[in-house]
């Protein structure tokens, strides 16, 4: 490897052809990237199909699909790159020059990873909007709420993320309340994946740049706030950590 | 060097009808049917299509391997009729069923798929099981029955003095 720094560039025919060839290998492992989504496709839409009101088994299969593509492709390609550099330091090719074919494989990397981000996140989005129409299906929404000593309408809103006490207006007794499970899990199954859904634009920036990192976080935690008024103030708190302790980019 | 030519047109050929009916829909579309054609191979009808595309030879992509093979033959068989020793040769050792069967592996669903859903199935809406309705209640004073007055009062009854919560111990 020493060697090569030395070299000249090649422009060699042997050169181009390996280059070609290189191009080529990675061409075809982004080919079978999108062959394995492609067909994920039905048995997954089934799956969303038949979700009720938890999404874990999309966690379950995304795993899968991540090892069989990010992590099975990406491993392909290093193969394919130890093989490419032996074959070019066997003609003499300079170190800038295996360098520049040494890049492809990075961006690939890259690539396959950020795809499947994309992915990942439609993925869970269309899980998450399945799991809400369900959720939405089964709760009665008009129910009228009285108090349990003088029967006077209570203000509680079936949408609560946590348990909470009430004072009646009429008598003064308190009311505990505690919302359906269902709604309650909403947080985790639909509003995180869904809010992901909304920042995701700005996390391929976000790792080097620090603006785009607090747009993805205020973008993350104000659609968690808006829907999540419950928990308004935790949410902020964290939102403000993260935006301005530094460290937080280590995350990405 | 025409022999060689003659190869490697024998082989592009076999490639560009490889690539065709790889690239085609599932169960081959308008342009796999029309290639098809300028070779003269028969289409599949779309009874044959229809009860291939229920049957349990799954396909993702792509022509039927059925319609490549009809295609193959009738290269095969123009490469095999010219008169060069060589181009017969390649022709003749040509292995259809090898090649129909490759083919047969990059549009059949991929098997590790099979696995991931399997494997994932096992917790289909295993926590979607169990949950519980909402509930509304007062908590009351187990000595006097009041009910409680105050959202912070963890403590004593307002009415009575008694303990409103039980301790954990």
């Amino acid at each position: 490897m020493l060697s090569s720094i030395f070299k000249k560039d090649n422009h060699s025919d042997e050169f181009q052809k390996l280059i070609d060839r290189w191009d080529s290998f990675i061409e075809k492992l982004k080919e079978r990237y999108y062959e394995v989504l492609k067909q994920s496709e039905e048995p997954l839409n089934n799956v969303i199909e038949n979700l009720q009101f938890d999404n874990v088994i999309i966690h379950n299969v995304k795993t899968g699909l991540k090892n069989q593509t990010v992590e099975q492709l990406s491993e392909k390609a290093e193969e394919g790159w130890n093989k490419m550099q032996s074959e070019m330091e066997k003609i003499g090719v300079s170190w800038d020059q295996i360098n520049e074919q040494r890049n492809k494989l990075d961006h690939f990397k890259q690539w396959i990873d950020w795809q499947f981000g994309i992915f990942d996140v439609t993925t869970s989005g269309k899980a998450a909007r399945k799991i809400l129409d369900n959720v939405k299906k089964h709760i009665d929404d008009k129910k009228l709420h009285r108090c349990t000593q003088c029967a006077a309408e209570l203000p509680i809103k079936i949408y609560s993320f946590i348990s909470i006490n009430l004072k009646c207006d009429s008598c003064g007794s308190v009311n505990t309340y505690i919302p359906d499970d269902r709604i309650r899990a909403l947080e985790y199954y639909v509003l995180i994946p869904l809010a992901e859904e909304q920042a995701y634009p700005f996390k391929q920036k976000a790792k080097n740049d620090r603006e785009a990192q607090k747009q993805y976080f205020k973008t993350y935690y104000e659609f968690l706030m808006e829907n999540v008024p419950d928990k308004k103030e935790f949410y902020e708190r964290d939102m403000n950590e993260r935006i301005n302790n530094p460290f937080f980019k280590l995350s990405f | 060097m025409s022999e060689d030519k003659d190869i490697t047109d024998f082989k592009s050929e076999i490639d560009r009808a490889y690539q065709n009916a790889l690239h085609s829909e599932k169960g081959g579309d308008a342009k796999w049917k029309t290639f098809m054609q300028s070779y003269g191979a028969e289409n599949l009808s779309e009874d044959e299509t229809n009860m291939l595309l229920n049957s349990e030879m799954k396909i993702t992509k792509g022509a039927y391997p059925l319609e490549l093979r009809r295609v193959y033959e009738i290269i095969v068989r123009k490469y095999s009729a010219q008169n060069n020793e060589g181009l017969r040769n390649s022709a003749d050792n040509f292995n259809m069923d090898d090649e129909i069967k490759k083919y047969y592996q990059k549009i059949k669903p991929f098997s590790g798929m099979g696995d991931i859903f399997s494997n994932a199935s096992i917790t289909m809406n295993k926590y979607s099981e169990g949950l519980q309705k909402s509930k509304h209640y007062t908590f009351k004073c187990k000595n006097c029955g009041a009910p409680r007055l105050e959202e912070m009062q963890y403590d004593n009854c307002l009415f009575c003095g008694s303990k409103l919560f039980e301790n954990a111990n």
